[in-house]
């Protein structure tokens, strides 16, 4: 591989990158990686708000990389949704990092899409067109789960991801 | 056999970096029978920018594992595609994949040719229309 990518997340007030994610999953805390089972989401109620951004720690001989592109597979149980800030056209720009919490988030307010994306839905610069030349970041995809009143712990589904780079 | 280091510097850095070398490697073969190699015998890396795209006669795209070769003709005024499609799962190391993508714009088309992770090949005229689920027998494009 040339560049060489990670996925990271931010938490806390003064925002604690967690780098290279072995897992995005999504609780009762604002954490990275939590243990769903330790932090289970009341019934009817929203999960901490995730910040996580694409980072190219290297480009490796590469001179681009472009077009991120974001998706969960696997549906979710019960009426469970999951809203983001990610989305194809009229994109809002560069979401800016809060310390995470557990209700609505300005922007972060389109489903997530659970297939492929056509086009870019995550930017670079506040512009999905954007490029990365050099070690550094994605905007932060924000995403989060909203759960019904009737639904019941143990949703399970895989976050994707996939971008182009040019060498 | 030692393993070799390859090398790109970066201008704006006036730095070295490492590169890995990729499964698929490409070769610009010229008119004149002189080459460009993007892992050179040098042991340096270069840059699809760097081919000189007037002089090019055919570019191949070949496998340093098997040693098999795609060749696309260059028509004479073309401007060259190369890129890579790299994706996963987050979280997920094993899940990541590269697909291949190369090809040619020539007078307002776009031929594009993917060589996908499992080593299929498709051909289409739009990289969107590259989606790993799409190619499968039963599936029309």
């Amino acid at each position: 591989m040339a560049a060489t990518v990670e996925i990271c997340e931010s938490n806390g007030a003064g925002e604690t990158i967690s780098h290279n994610l072995t897992n995005s999953n999504m609780g009762n805390t604002d954490a990275s990686s939590p243990d769903p089972v330790a932090y289970p989401i009341s019934p009817g109620n929203r999960s901490y708000i995730k910040y996580q951004r694409v980072h190219v720690t290297n480009m490796g001989g590469s001179s681009q990389v472009k077009t991120l592109k974001i998706w969960r597979t696997t549906a979710l149980a019960g009426s469970t949704t999951h809203v983001t800030n990610a989305r194809t056209s009229s994109y809002a720009g560069a979401l800016s990092y809060a310390t995470p919490v557990k209700t609505a988030v300005t922007n972060v307010d389109q489903a997530m899409p659970t297939s492929q994306p056509g086009s870019a839905n995550l930017g670079i610069g506040g512009d999905l067109a954007g490029i990365i030349s050099a070690a550094g970041y994605s905007d932060y995809l924000g995403h989060q789960l909203i759960t019904d009143a009737g639904d019941t712990a143990g949703n399970t589904s895989t976050m994707n991801y996939q971008y182009e780079e040019t060498a | 056999m030692p393993t070799r280091i390859f090398k790109f510097y970066r201008k704006e850095t006036d730095s070295y970096e490492v590169v890995n070398p990729e499964l698929w490697q490409w070769r610009a073969n010229y008119n004149d029978g002189t080459f460009l190699e993007q892992f050179d015998s040098q042991d340096r890396f270069h840059q699809i920018a760097e081919i000189s795209q007037k002089e090019l006669h055919n570019f191949v795209m070949f496998n340093i594992e098997t040693g098999k070769g795609i060749t696309l003709k260059f028509p004479k005024g073309a401007s060259l595609i190369h890129s890579y499609l790299r994706g996963g799962q987050i979280g997920d190391p094993t899940s990541s994949y590269t697909v291949y993508v190369f090809g040619y714009e020539f007078q307002a088309q776009k031929v594009i040719l993917a060589i996908l992770p499992d080593g299929n090949l498709a051909l289409v005229d739009d990289i969107k229309d590259i989606k790993l689920l799409s190619f499968s027998k039963s599936t029309n494009l």
